[in-house]
């Protein structure tokens, strides 16, 4: 099972090609404030590639309760498999 | 397998991995950017893709100027769901159209509103058309199960919600209305007895779905591309709630493309001509080397009917009106043997409007054809199972589309299905008749110069005119809208833009029939026109390619005169707008004998003819008047 971690360094250049900026780097602690681009729409889109990405599918409650990039990647790096 | 063919368009050229760069590359090309994200749009993109596309478009393009090459359109999308997230995938999969594409969007509950109070946003928008892409959690649907009354009675209430949308947009608005069809929601009550029983969903809807066919001037009939790639994807639950997402984001390309070919085929730029390799694309095997009795096609193997069914959708398309033509490397006395002498053949010989089997190169063969057949490149669509062939026809001729081909020939017209090439907003009777009309006119075109006017003459050609009127009015809209050639100002007309010149007093709106010994053509020319004081002032003049070099716009012209002078016009204006496609005419109006009257710093030139001046000489052709009747 790949670690947070892990998942947040492939979850970097997914987050480049929706957001659209080249030169995006990710951090844990990043939430949507931080990035202009980042609104509401680009949030599901955001969402929607990440499960394309790893081949597994987030709740409605799951999504609603993510607070910043690390929750993201826990929570992919929880539901992969071991 | 075959629902992701679709929904990744994979008749299209699969993206380099480097799209994104490429993209901002092109954004650096000067006066070529235009021309190079048009190019990267012809690519199979997913959503991010066209997002990023789109929006790069966006930034670059002027506020009011369009990209050489490009057809300016104005979308209006009225939604009961979110629609931002579409509009830059539309502006993307419009370049693709070679269109320039501006969309206003509105969604949630304003829709309603927003039509039926003519909103001046859109107005002020001035859309060229506006979808209406309602979807069933957007309509008053309930179920009532038993009752057959009630039942009609929530489809009529569906029916009138939407019709108080269309007609909003075609009175308040003055625009034309894209409806867009329901998709069947996957609810299940019963099970298998749904349909049988009344009341419920999937028969309400289905009831809807068949008012908006008739009720919408343009169909886009989603509900059936739902059905396509499976209603279970095409939904996704979570989406529509978090984010009030209409379908799921895999199916944006999709459904972008389609929006986008239905308007690409309003402004005539469907394609005409189904240029087919030979072997390995109608049958199976190499006729040269393996003879006509090596080749497999027919009932009998598998892979003989595969390139069977193929040929079948060939020829039903040009039922529909797709020309058919063949470009193919070999002796050409052995390509036509298999047409000749193996009955179980759909196409035949006579079922090309051009039939090119040699040794030159095929992007040469294709520029030939468009050549025979008056056509420009941009009309084409090239099929052939060879990769290398495939490559070498988009490197010289960029504008043909040239399909991505299965490896399975079983799924040989699939390809055809889903690429849409030939997408067309309305059938005529011409339709129905132009592969079999443009066959004579090969006939005609092989005829040395000097033997013209004689045979001309023997045509025996009669040339009725007409008002524009209910029975003819959707053959002129088309013939409007798809003339690129004849065309001299280019300026496209809607149905209801017609519709109300035909009420307009000062103007006259002209459709011209004509017929010759052999055949009726049907609608070949439209001439509308303004009268401005005591100038009968010509706003379009179109004509169909395949009865150029029959004298109809001389014809046309003494009409024209006739029609001036008993209105009390004393002379008659003629515009002509230079475009990419119509050079053809711009020596028409000095060749009738006007004058050139002024000229601007963009080629558009002003004519004028003083009634009294007009060469009256009788035209070779039988002229009827039946605008009075």
């Amino acid at each position: 099972m790949p670690s947070p971690s892990e998942v947040l360094s492939s979850l970097q250049p997914l987050f480049q090609e929706i957001l659209d900026i080249p030169d995006l780097v990710l951090t844990r602690e990043m939430t949507a404030k931080d990035i202009e681009e980042w609104n509401s729409l680009n949030h599901i889109r955001l969402i929607s590639a990440t499960e394309q990405k790893f081949g597994l599918r987030l709740t409605a409650l799951e999504v609603e309760n993510l607070k910043c990039v690390g929750d993201l990647a826990a929570l992919v790096a929880s539901k992969l498999p071991v | 397998m075959n629902a992701d063919y679709f929904a990744r368009l994979e008749w299209l050229e699969r993206a380099p991995d480097n799209f994104r760069e490429l993209v901002r590359a092109a954004l650096n090309c000067g006066e070529r950017a235009g021309a190079e994200l048009r190019r990267l749009a012809q690519y199979s993109l997913n959503e991010p893709q066209l997002h990023q596309l789109g929006r790069a478009f966006s930034k670059a393009r002027a506020p009011e100027t369009v990209w050489a090459g490009l057809t300016p359109f104005r979308l209006g999308l009225l939604s009961n769901s979110t629609t931002d997230h579409l509009i830059a995938p539309l502006i993307a999969s419009a370049l693709r159209y070679g269109i320039d594409l501006r969309v206003l969007g509105f969604s949630y509950d304003e829709s309603y509103a927003v039509a039926v109070s003519g909103d001046d946003r859109l107005k002020e928008f001035a859309p060229n058309a506006v979808l209406v892409a309602v979807d069933h959690r957007g309509l008053p649907l309930r179920e009532v199960f038993g009752h057959e009354d009630e039942e009609r009675q929530i489809t009529g209430e569906c029916a009138a919600y939407l019709q108080a949308i269309y007609d909003g947009v075609r009175k308040n608005i003055a625009s034309v209305c894209i409806g867009q069809t329901i998709a069947r929601p996957v609810s299940v009550s019963f099970g298998h007895a749904d349909k049988k029983i009344a009341g419920s969903i999937g028969r309400i809807v289905g009831g809807v779905n068949h008012f908006i066919a008739g009720a919408a001037d343009i169909l886009f009939d989603a509900a059936s591309l739902a059905e396509i790639v499976g209603t279970s994807q095409w939904f996704d639950a979570k989406l529509s709630h978090v984010g009030k997402l209409p379908f799921a984001l895999a199916f944006v390309p999709l459904y972008a493309d389609h929006v986008c070919r239905i308007i690409g085929a309003m402004l005539g730029k469907s394609r005409r001509v189904l240029v087919l390799d030979l072997d390995n694309t109608l049958w199976s095997g190499i006729v040269g080397d393996d003879g006509v009795e090596g080749i497999v096609i027919g009932n009998g193997s598998p892979i003989g009917e595969a390139f069977l069914e193929f040929q079948r959708k060939a020829l039903s398309l040009r039922k529909r009106g797709v020309l058919l033509a063949v470009s193919s490397k070999n002796d050409e006395e052995q390509a036509r043997r298999p047409f000749r002498e193996i009955p179980d053949m759909a196409l035949k010989e006579e079922s090309f409007s051009a039939f090119y089997a040699n040794w030159s190169d095929k992007a040469a063969n294709i520029e030939a054809i468009a050549q025979e057949l008056s056509l420009g490149l941009d009309a084409f669509v090239f099929v052939d199972d060879n990769a290398q062939e495939r490559a070498l026809v988009r490197k010289f001729l960029p504008d043909v589309a040239v399909p991505e081909m299965p490896d399975d020939p079983a799924c040989y017209s699939l390809v055809l299905d889903a690429a849409g090439y030939f997408e067309a907003v309305s059938f005529s009777d011409e339709d129905a008749r132009r592969a079999d009309l443009y066959q004579t006119r090969g006939a005609l075109a092989r005829i040395a110069p000097h033997d013209l006017d004689e045979y001309l003459a023997s045509l025996e050609m009669k040339l009725t005119v007409e008002s524009v009127n209910p029975g003819n009015r959707a053959r002129v809209v088309q013939l409007i809208n798809k003339s690129n050639q004849f065309n001299l100002t280019t300026r496209r007309f809607t149905d209801l833009e017609v519709r109300g010149m035909e009420a307009d007093r000062r103007c006259e709106t002209f459709a011209l029939r004509l017929a010759d010994k052999f055949d009726d053509h049907g609608i070949v020319s439209v001439v509308l026109c303004e009268k401005e004081d005591s100038v009968l002032n010509i706003l379009l003049w179109v004509m169909s390619c395949r009865v150029i070099g029959r004298g109809v716009e001389k014809a046309v012209l003494v009409f024209l005169v006739h029609r001036a002078g008993k209105s009390g016009s004393s002379s008659i204006k003629g515009q002509y707008i230079p475009t990419a496609r119509n050079k053809l005419v711009e020596k028409h109006y000095a060749r009738l004998g006007f004058r050139m009257e002024s000229e601007d710093g963009q080629g558009t030139t002003t004519w004028i003819l003083p009634v009294d001046q007009a060469e009256t000489s009788p035209p070779r052709l039988e002229i009827i008047d039946n605008t009075l009747e």
